[in-house]
């Protein structure tokens, strides 16, 4: 049902770790190649730029590469490059101090703009979340990992990843209330979340 | 069960993450509650929507392999000296345990609040929580 990078070849993908790991580059590609465009699309919506998001990704397949011998479980391949791309990103924000001011409309947005028409509301509304909050949602609904998988690459209990989706999906809500939502609290007097 | 209860797990019941058992209390209390119903509905829209448009927003990019200019790096020594030092930690209790012993024998109640085997089985928790934060996932901790 989820998305699962190693649900094809998954021995032949544990393999590959195995050689990259002893310093296989042509094995490392093809590892990276695997995850390449998800890391790169993760790190779009959560830096909101694509020269950052780009270099992110890049940063990320050096230093999986570097350190790959302290992965010891080969299966984790994907969840553990992506926690160390989710990383890069912090970094990336933190250097630029703007974790928490919304951001610019630069070409990543108007390139979304066009490709997505209708839909750019609901992107726009994640833009103005957290970087938290933007990094849960964007695992959740971009990659389809599980709450499981999530607790695993941001190193947290899956009951903080599942009330950081729960709050996301909340403020999401609130600031689509009016275009997408007709009515949606409730009248009854019960207090959601 | 009640609404509080189910507003917080209605989208891990959307994405099948729900224990069954829960599931079927859930779709219950569904079934009777208009409210959660509605509550239900507008989460399963956002969900949709927020899929939809990130697969539809960010189209896949051709994007160069990086050129790995750096070796696999070996692992770090550390851990190997943190669980030698464990080690050493524990044999240490093991011997010394038995000398402390005598002076807290008068109630065996007394002897086991005061026992120095808990003393050295967190000593050694915390040297282990060292070898995890500098073994596995020393360089890319989160936070
Ligand atoms: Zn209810």
């Amino acid at each position: 049902m989820k998305h699962n990078l190693f649900s094809e070849g998954k021995a032949e993908q544990e393999s590959l770790v195995v050689l990259a790991q002893e310093g296989d580059r042509q094995a490392f590609m093809r590892l990276f190649q695997g995850v390449q465009q998800s890391l790169y699309r993760a790190a779009c919506v959560i830096l909101q730029n694509d020269q950052d998001a780009y270099d992110a990704t890049q940063e990320a397949a050096l230093k999986a590469f570097r350190f790959l011998r302290s992965l010891r479980q080969p299966q984790f391949f994907k969840t553990w490059i992506t926690r160390i791309l989710i990383n890069e990103c912090r970094g990336i924000l933190r250097e630029k101090r703007k974790m928490s001011y919304y951001p610019d409309m630069n070409n990543w947005h108007i390139n979304l703009r066009e490709a997505a028409g209708a839909e750019i509301n609901v992107l726009e509304a994640v833009n103005h979340l957290t970087f938290n909050y933007r990094t849960v949602v964007v695992l959740r609904y971009l990659d389809g990992y599980s709450q499981k998988e999530i607790a695993r690459i941001l190193g947290c209990p899956i009951g903080t990843v599942k009330s950081r989706i729960n709050l996301a999906l909340r403020k999401l809500k609130e600031g689509l209330v009016v275009q997408d939502f007709p009515e949606p609290h409730s009248e009854e007097g019960h207090h959601a979340l | 069960m009640r609404c509080r209860i189910v507003r917080p797990n209605l989208e891990s019941y959307l994405a099948g993450e729900l224990p069954s058992l829960h599931a079927v209390d859930l779709q219950r209390h569904l079934d009777a509650c208009p409210a959660c119903r509605k509550e239900m509905e507008v989460t399963r829209r956002l969900v949709k929507g927020l899929r939809s448009s990130f697969q539809d927003a960010i189209p896949p990019r051709s994007l160069p392999l990086p050129n790995l200019t750096v070796q696999p790096q070996r692992l770090p020594w550390l851990p190997k000296v943190a669980s030698i030092t464990v080690l050493g930690l524990l044999l240490l209790g093991l011997i010394v345990a038995p000398s402390i012993q005598p002076y807290r024998h008068e109630t065996p109640a007394a002897l086991m609040q005061t026992s120095p085997i808990p003393a050295h089985q967190s000593q050694s928790r915390e040297a282990s929580e060292v070898i995890n934060r500098h073994g596995t996932d020393w360089r890319i901790s989160i936070n």
